[in-house]
């Protein structure tokens, strides 16, 4: 919006496969360089020439794969960051510059370092040789040390929020327990790595040291403590706010509850994408740990390829999960309480440091719900004159602008988060209604409360996590009829302002309870009068939870329990 | 110019002063230019060499192996060094580099993948030793992929400069694949980028003769004569790259190196001598019976000349932004306590580093 936006849907997927791949070798590299360090260390303390001789050779390995492939693809999150969401870019560098220069420091310590332990096996001694890995161990785990400050600030600012301070956003709710997960994280999958190496060893006595080693000593204990951070982290980022109960799909954020959504399977709430990735980590990491077991204890010298692939995989596996179930957690934040992934930003929270006079924010949510979104973006392509006509195609058009600017970071319309099918023959008037209710601001306790509120929560339409409608009413209808268009719905004339029964049911309960719901009215209210459903209508909520309360006039709810008694109930 | 669609500022404070972020970028974006001049440069140097090598040269087989040994070095240092200017460009103009980007956006991402490929590649051929048969083709293609790279980073540092006809080609195509092409500075500049970098990797060939002037005497005296002939070529091409570049700017952007601003037209004289005297100092290395020394001295003069073709550089953007009207952020609150923690990190990164790459005695023990 404020930003040229790149035609590429579902744009978000391309980060998350660079940064899946980045993170599952940058762990690797933290870890990996401890293990170097302390089977050097154990092999010269010994006088073990063939451990000596495979470190060496592991260490081969490592440089080729963090180097080049971890190293580059870390620059790589950063320039697809920029290509797909360079408003959030940017306010996470003016936010982090410094932090990015500081772990730049420690990222180039890192490189040197790793290349003069590589090329120094020979030419140093003992004694530099180790210390160089030890610097190069220190900081590559200090660069995760600052990373993991901007990337757990994502999903929980805290104090930032109000203060615009740097440590306030870095020392935020999910710090600490995000950098020992990531720790704990890096420690396993050094082991994991090393296991994978080891398998072309002949030495049959040294394969068995190594298993031993890296499997007992590396792997099992970080594929317990892993998943026991995890809660930790869960429970951190639930507590500042992060809806865990709502995108897992679980009554509460506590371990046995979110694991009773996860696997039972009568769950019908909550982020199926998400409940999957934190279904595929911890089944990972459940199979790293017998697997390694096994080797450890059983297969000892004879593990070949397959296994410690099958372990290389289900490591994977772990990494994926959980960043991804991070990544859906921030929906539909790009960065907690400040932008959602549409770019546009919330009203600064109360309290927040003045910009200078004269300076206003007009991609923040209620300047544009003003003065409307087309306007202010500044790449838009926008048919002149689209409001002449209701229905016409240049208010189609003007709905696929907005379907560019506010849906496209995470819908496609017929692939990833397909939108098509979710909007399949609902009316533009189902779909306007729907569009006015995705997210509301509450408070920690549930009330209702502006978006300025510094403890901001986002209550959600059945628990999607979608960003709320943001701009004018002719935008929001607008881009009703765009996707009623694309659903092959039908196109409601604009309301008439006189209470009509059967357009308060399209625009209030035809997505769930229309004939091509998941709840066809007629089925429920089968016999009711209009007594009875004028009843209903005033406590919806208590009827069934997931049903928000009906926002009417007095006037209109009349009006709706008639007809839903005439035409739907079959009685008076 | 009030068309052009610049974005808004963050609401969010720029956490360092100008002043200081544009020093950094500078001083960081000299030193990413020695080894990625020797990476680009380098790369396509070794290429000949190897061909010449090929057709039973072996001083030019030895170069190439040489240069192929030194490049997983050179491109680490280079990524390394490349990302701290990339961010402070981000961070002073980023509501130009942005939309440059995003217009581009399959090509810039391509950057990486590319280079992935590309690094691999100096490993493959410097990993194959001396028998660095079949290598050939790897190498080659390296090259081209740096040169790739350059190419797409011409294109996005010198979109960004021009945002009215960034925003033309995001309208007419969003999906990304526009290149800035059709800007009449853009050939000049990425001619005058590429032969530069030939250039310095030439003096940087000579540079290795000095080196190894007393351990291999007879190859010594080739690379410097070698690497010398290589600079005085590209240079001698690139002068007119250069003038080209000047001349084809938008007029009130070549102005100010033509007395508009006293600084620029200053730094274009500076430049133009010290271009001259290295191209001199290496012309007469090419003959001399004792080239060391004119080595030497080509080399300083090289540095200083790189210096003053960085501040150059940074005044062909100024102006453009003072053509653009661009009005930095008005809301600045710098972070001095983590910039303070920046510097004394940084020193301590150099000394880490100085420390770990200083020649000692450890040599030749197990």
């Amino acid at each position: 919006m404020n930003y040229p936006i790149w035609d590429l849907p579902a744009s978000g997927l391309l980060i998350a496969g660079v940064a899946i791949l980045h993170v599952f070798i940058s762990h690797f590299a933290v870890g990996g360089g401890l293990f170097l360090v302390l089977t050097e260390r154990r092999a010269r303390r010994d006088g073990d020439a063939a451990l000596l001789a495979y470190v060496r050779w592991h260490s081969r390995f490592f440089i080729l794969l963090t180097l080049v492939l971890g190293a580059i693809t870390g620059v790589g999150i950063w320039f697809t960051i920029t290509l797909v969401h360079p408003a959030a870019t940017s306010a996470l560098i003016n936010t982090f510059v410094w932090g990015w220069a500081i772990e730049w420091t420690f990222f180039a310590t890192e490189i040197a370092a790793a290349m003069v332990y590589y090329y120094g096996w020979d030419r140093l001694s003992p004694r530099t040789h180790l210390a160089v890995g030890w610097i190069y161990f220190a900081a590559a785990w200090l660069s995760l040390v600052i990373i993991n400050g901007i990337l757990s600030f994502m999903l929980t600012p805290g104090e930032w929020l109000t203060t615009r301070g740097f440590w306030d956003g870095f020392f935020n709710p999910t710090y600490w327990p995000s950098l020992v997960a990531r720790s704990f994280a890096a420690i396993g999958l050094a082991g994991i790595y090393a296991l994978f190496t080891a398998v072309s060893l002949d030495d049959g006595p040294l394969k068995e040291k190594i298993a031993r080693w890296a499997g007992l000593g590396w792997v099992v204990p970080m594929a317990i403590a892993l998943p026991l951070s995890l809660v930790w982290y869960l429970a951190a980022a639930a507590g500042a706010g992060a809806p865990v109960a709502e995108t897992l799909g679980a009554a509460s954020a506590r371990t046995t509850d979110v694991l009773g959504a996860l696997f039972s399977r009568s769950v019908a709430t909550g982020h199926p994408f998400a409940q999957t990735a934190l279904r595929v980590a911890l089944l990972g990491a459940a199979f790293t740990l017998v697997a390694v077991l096994f080797i450890a204890l059983v297969r000892k010298r004879a593990y070949g390829r397959v296994l410690t692939g099958a372990i290389l995989v289900a490591g994977f596996a772990v990494i994926g999960g959980g960043e991804w179930a991070r990544e859906d957690l921030r929906k539909p934040y790009v960065i907690g309480s400040h932008m959602f992934v549409s770019g546009i930003r919330l009203p600064a929270a109360r309290g927040t440091p003045r910009p200078p006079t004269g300076f206003e924010d007009r991609f923040a949510m209620d300047a544009l719900n003003r003065s409307g979104v087309l306007p202010a973006a500044l790449w838009a392509h926008l048919p002149a004159d689209w409001t002449a006509e209701a229905g016409g195609p240049a208010e189609e058009e003007a709905g696929h602008e907005l379907f560019r600017i506010e849906c496209s970071a995470c819908h496609t319309l017929d692939g990833y988060n397909a939108v098509r099918p979710l909007v399949s023959g609902q009316s533009s008037a189902t779909l306007e209604g729907l569009l006015g209710r995705l997210a509301k601001p509450v408070n920690a306790a549930g009330e209702a409360t502006s978006w300025d509120d510094p403890d901001l929560r986002l209550e959600t339409w059945r628990g999607r996590r979608m960003p709320p409608f943001v701009g004018t009413a002719a935008e929001k209808r607008a881009l009703a009829v765009y996707l009623a268009r694309l659903g092959g719905g039908e196109i409601a004339p604009p309301p008439s302002g006189v209470a009509d029964g059967a357009a308060l049911f399209e625009a209030n309960c035809a997505m769930c309870h229309g004939d091509s719901g998941e709840w066809p009215i007629a089925r429920v209210i089968r016999g009711r009068d209009a007594r009875w459903l004028y009843d209903a209508l005033g406590r919806l909520p208590q009827l069934k939870d997931v049903m928000p309360p009906f926002e009417g006039t007095e006037e209109e709810r009349r009006a709706l329990a008639d007809w839903l008694a005439a035409v739907k109930g079959g009685a008076r | 110019m009030n068309s052009i669609p610049l974005p808004q500022v963050d609401p969010v404070a720029v956490p360092a002063p100008g002043w200081l972020l544009r020093v950094l970028l500078l001083v960081t974006f000299f030193l990413h230019i020695l080894p990625m001049n020797w990476v680009l440069g380098g790369s396509i140097l070794a290429v000949a060499s190897r061909a010449r090598g090929r057709r039973g040269s072996p001083h030019h087989a030895e170069l190439a192996r040489k240069i192929g040994k030194s490049l997983p070095v050179a491109v680490a240092a280079a990524v390394t060094l490349g990302v701290a200017p990339l961010l402070f460009v981000q961070t002073l103009w980023g509501r130009l580099f942005f939309p440059a980007s995003v217009t581009m956006a399959w090509l810039w991402f391509a950057v990486i993948p590319i280079l992935i490929l590309a690094y691999y590649g100096t490993y493959r051929v410097a990993m194959a030793g001396e028998k660095a048969q079949g290598t050939g083709l790897v190498a080659a293609l390296s090259a081209l992929f740096f040169l790739t790279i350059a190419f797409f980073y011409v294109n996005n540092m010198s979109a960004m400069l021009r945002p009215d006809s960034v925003a033309a080609r995001h309208m007419a195509d969003p999906r990304g694949w526009a290149l800035n092409v059709a800007d009449p500075t853009f050939w000049p500049r990425f001619l005058h980028f590429v032969l530069g970098a030939v250039a310095v990797a030439g003096l940087g060939v000579a540079g290795l003769g000095v080196l190894r002037r007393k351990a291999e005497p007879e190859f010594a005296a080739f690379a410097m004569r070698h690497g010398a002939l290589w600079f005085v070529a590209a240079t001698m091409a690139n002068i007119v790259a250069g003038f080209a570049w000047i001349l084809l700017l938008p007029r009130e952007v070549m102005l100010r190196f033509m007395g508009g601003s006293a600084l620029a037209t200053a730094l274009l004289a500076v430049g133009a001598v010290l271009g001259l005297a290295a191209l001199l100092v290496m012309t007469l290395a090419i003959s001399a019976k004792q080239p060391e020394r004119s080595v030497r001295l080509g080399f300083l003069v090289l540095i200083a000349t790189l210096v003053v073709m960085v501040l150059e550089r940074d005044q062909v953007r100024a102006g453009f932004l003072e053509r653009m009207a661009f009005e930095p952020s008005p809301w600045v609150a710098p972070q001095w306590g983590v910039i303070g923690i920046f510097l004394v990190l940084l020193v301590a990164a150099l000394a880490t580093i100085g420390w770990m790459i200083w020649p000692r005695q450890d040599r030749g023990l197990p």
